[in-house]
């Protein structure tokens, strides 16, 4: 990265910092608005982590919202039981969902296409099915009461730190092993990439990151339930990371703050018609659907993507 | 008598009931250029794919400079300098030029010097770029350097992979049928060129080729392969008269 991305990362901090006392201020910014700002700091965080692994090494994961409860579990139960800072709880989590990463990556990157897609999607239903069973994390009641400890500050300066890491090491010889990977697996064995640990590589930083939004999000929302993390989650992210435009970094987190911002768009939309505003979940899905149908074909390559 | 650079034992690679290669065993000198040729499906490139990685044999033995590579995986065989290119071309399409090449030649830097801006970032990516770029400079591919790969026309894109293989500084130089859709021209030039990189780097190759001119003007022995068996090896008139080999390319005499 240039010497002008590292200044404009470092100034970034105080007008983050600065920007944060306006957005928090509730006679400025209503709480509604504040909540949508910050959610879409958390959906970036997300969608980029999902596109390091499925954008950028061309390996079809979908079980991000698996990691993501992991950390958002595990940061929460420390934060509730032991009252430690955030930043420990994010650093916990962060180490977990990257364990996590390895163990499921090591068996899983040996498959392809389908099969990664289907034993990824296998993991986040298991991690969910295993929390709903366990006392200690709420089960089925979910776990409340979560200290309020994520603000606009700490979302936006993790974002932040993970745009910079994720895009100087895209720019890097890592980052052209990953794309090389994406490209043709067999040439790149053979240029001397190691595949297998560079995958695994990826998908552990992936589920990392994925981990760290876990965390922040159970922080913000205060009340987590193995239902904020289902498999819809996931597709969820998967779409936010096309919109944007896959294997771009930034562009997927614009995604994610866009996928974020519309549906509230359309709640405005339909809560003029009663009719509609019944079925609004209905509505939602078959927005979303439609959205990521109206993509595929008509941009694959997302609003940020290099057309093909 | 001089040390085999590789040397190829017995060996043997089955598909299901196909079999690709019988038992074939042959050695390869330091500085040698050894043609292959063969009808279509005569386990040319599974030679090339046993003998990079790609395919593991059932049955046979691969030495690369004395030691036994058979079970190394591709990418360290690739490491240990053995470099290819590709039939159909297998270039990473939405990389431009320049990374195409600098990718083979490893990391010289830990995974987080790039987000630190360590100084061994810096470096080691001046080092990379005016390793790639004195690459493209000998294959006349400087022009092109920020375009993806896959904007570049054919010629220039077989240039490419040439360029990328020899980014790995390869001792060994497998090319799969370079001069293929190539016109003519092209095609000499290209061999006049290899025949200056081979000088310059110190290269041995193995080439596959079915234009037989090009391969008798450039190869300094040949061997002929025909249903995964070597039918003839010899120096390029003793390959190009033998019965077998008239045989294998155009039928039985009546």
């Amino acid at each position: 990265m240039s010497k002008r991305a590292l200044i404009i990362f470092l100034l970034s901090i105080p007008f983050l910092f600065i920007l944060n006392h306006f957005i928090s201020n509730p006679s400025l910014f209503s709480p509604y608005a504040l909540q949508i700002i910050v959610l879409m700091g958390i959906n970036a965080i997300l969608a980029i982590s999902w596109d390091l692994i499925a954008g950028v090494t061309g390996q079809f994961s979908i079980g991000q919202a698996g990691f993501m409860a992991i950390g958002a579990y595990s940061s929460a139960f420390l934060t509730l039981n032991y009252h430690i800072p955030l930043i420990f709880a994010i650093l916990f989590s962060a180490f977990l969902s990257l364990l996590a990463g390895f163990l499921v990556g090591i068996p899983t990157l040996r498959l392809r296409g389908d099969y990664l897609a289907i034993a990824t999607l296998g993991f986040g239903e298991i991690v969910r099915v295993a929390i709903l069973n366990m006392n200690c994390l709420g089960g089925a009641r979910g776990m409340k009461g979560i200290p309020i400890l994520s603000s606009f500050f700490s979302v936006y300066l993790v974002l932040a730190i993970s745009l910079w890491f994720c895009l100087s090491l895209l720019r890097s010889q890592y980052g052209r092993m990953l794309f090389s990977i994406r490209e043709d697996e067999v040439a790149s064995q053979m240029m001397g990439v190691d595949i297998v640990k560079y995958k695994v590589f990826a998908f552990a930083l992936s589920a990392c990151l994925a981990g760290i939004g876990g965390a922040l999000y159970a922080h913000w929302t205060s009340f987590i339930h193995p239902d904020s993390f289902t498999f819809m989650k996931s597709i969820e992210i998967i779409l936010m990371g096309v919109i944007g435009g896959m294997g771009t970094i930034y562009g997927a987190a614009i995604g994610g703050a866009i996928v974020t911002l519309l549906p509230e768009g359309l709640r405005l939309l339909l809560e003029q018609n009663p009719l509609l505003y019944q079925n609004k979940e209905f509505i939602r899905m078959l927005f979303f659907a439609s959205l990521l149908m109206i993509f595929i074909i008509l941009r694959p390559q997302g609003i940020f993507g290099k057309k093909e | 008598m001089r040390e085999e650079l590789l040397k190829v034992e017995n060996l043997t690679v089955r598909f299901g009931g196909l079999i690709a290669l019988k038992g074939v065993s042959f050695s390869v000198f330091p500085g040698e250029v050894l043609g292959i040729i063969g009808p279509n499906g005569a386990g040319k490139t599974t030679l090339f794919n046993a003998i990079t990685g790609a395919v593991i044999p059932q049955e046979g033995r691969i030495i690369f400079e004395g030691k036994d590579i058979t079970s190394l995986p591709p990418h360290k065989r690739a490491r240990l300098g053995i470099g290819r290119t590709f039939q159909n071309l297998r270039l990473f399409s939405r990389l431009t030029v320049l990374d195409n090449v600098k990718l083979p030649a490893g990391s010289p830097y830990p995974a987080f010097a790039p987000p630190l801006l360590l100084p061994s970032f810096r470096k080691g990516e001046e080092k990379l770029n005016e390793m790639a770029l004195e690459l493209l400079e000998k294959l006349e591919l400087k022009q092109y350097k920020d375009r993806p790969a896959k904007a570049l026309p054919y010629g220039e894109r077989k240039k490419l992979e040439i360029a990328r293989a020899l980014a790995l500084k390869p001792k060994l130089l497998l090319l799969d049928e370079p001069a293929a859709g190539l016109s003519h021209q092209e095609a000499v030039s290209l061999m006049e060129e290899l025949q200056r990189l081979r000088e310059e780097f110190n290269l041995t190759i193995i080439l596959i080729e079915h234009n037989m001119r090009m391969i008798m003007g450039y190869c300094e022995r040949i061997i002929a392969l025909n249903y995964g068996e070597i039918i003839a090896e010899g120096t390029p008139e003793e390959v190009a008269n033998n019965p077998a080999v008239i045989e294998a390319y155009l039928g039985e005499q009546e």
